[in-house]
């Protein structure tokens, strides 16, 4: 659906799917669920939230604290994650059914 | 003495984010702000001053290569940037400009940096020059063992016009 979602992208994504955050809390997601090899400073940040919100994939709502600005995904942002989920998923089985993971000795994905 | 480095820290960032463009200012600014402050106290907590040092030479990567897309996003009225090939042009010139701060700042604090404006454009030439040939290597070539001899020759390449340059090795060009 959305061949152009970069790395930063795909995580800001992915912190937001369960829950709407402010930018910080976002870029703390990204870092623990990207195991910190993502590392979002607050111009990469940013500029991907300026793309989202533009393509909108997310919108802006009201949270918590009414001094910062919430995020969450939109309608059309679900289905753009959700196929790109599917898409690894998809490359995931079929690497499975190939016997992928033990031929590349990649232990720590074998099933 | 914590305090005081992150809120010269603070007013620095601040400085800085002038240079974005009004549009983007308007939208993000307070939250940059929020979320650069928030990562210094972040850093300061878990590993000290090296801590607040790292979130700076990150921030410093990110503000220049974020400043040149947003500059040329609202150049070209909001068109995404966000494609490989900018994005390497983008890493390149920001480690350029990163690179050409080093004697600028020297020149502030030594009398024995002296350049002058045709130092700067060979020196960022040959940096520009040398980062697009890493950069093209990196995506064309398939092969890693290829790829690491190919950008090996292109940074020996580099520092040998360098030397050349500076103090002159085989020829006279040096200064």
């Amino acid at each position: 659906m959305n061949n152009s979602l970069s790395q930063s992208e795909f995580y800001i994504l992915l912190s937001l799917a369960i829950q709407s955050r402010h930018g910080y809390e976002i870029m703390k997601q990204v870092e623990q669920d990207s195991g910190r090899k993502v590392l979002l400073g607050p111009g990469t940040l940013y500029g991907s939230i300026k793309r989202m919100l533009e393509s909108h994939l997310i919108e802006e709502v009201a949270g918590d604290n009414p001094r910062r600005k919430y995020y969450t995904l939109t309608e059309k942002g679900r289905k753009s994650f959700s196929a790109e989920l599917n898409r690894y998923n998809e490359a995931v089985e079929l690497a499975k059914r190939k016997d992928l993971f033990r031929e590349l000795g990649i232990a720590k994905l074998t099933f | 003495m914590h305090k005081l480095l992150i809120h010269i820290s603070e007013k620095l960032y601040e400085f800085v984010l002038q240079f974005y463009p009004k549009r983007y200012r308007r939208e993000f600014e307070g939250e940059m702000k929020y979320v650069f402050s928030e990562t210094l106290k972040d850093a300061y907590a878990h590993h000290g001053e090296p801590g607040l040092f790292s979130v700076w030479v990150r921030t410093t990567f990110d503000t220049i290569e974020s400043l040149f897309i947003q500059h040329i996003e609202e150049q070209r009225g909001g068109v995404d940037m966000n494609t490989k090939i900018t994005k390497s042009i983008v890493r390149v010139a920001a480690v350029t400009g990163a690179i050409l701060l080093i004697p600028i700042i020297g020149m502030q604090v030594s009398s024995e940096w002296n350049w002058n404006l045709f130092d700067f454009i060979v020196m960022g030439a040959l940096v520009f020059g040398t980062g697009s040939l890493i950069e093209l290597a990196r995506h064309k070539v398939k092969s890693e063992h290829r790829r690491s001899v190919i950008i090996a020759i292109i940074v020996l390449a580099c520092l040998y016009v360098w030397a050349e340059l500076a103090v002159g090795i085989f020829t006279n060009l040096g200064s």
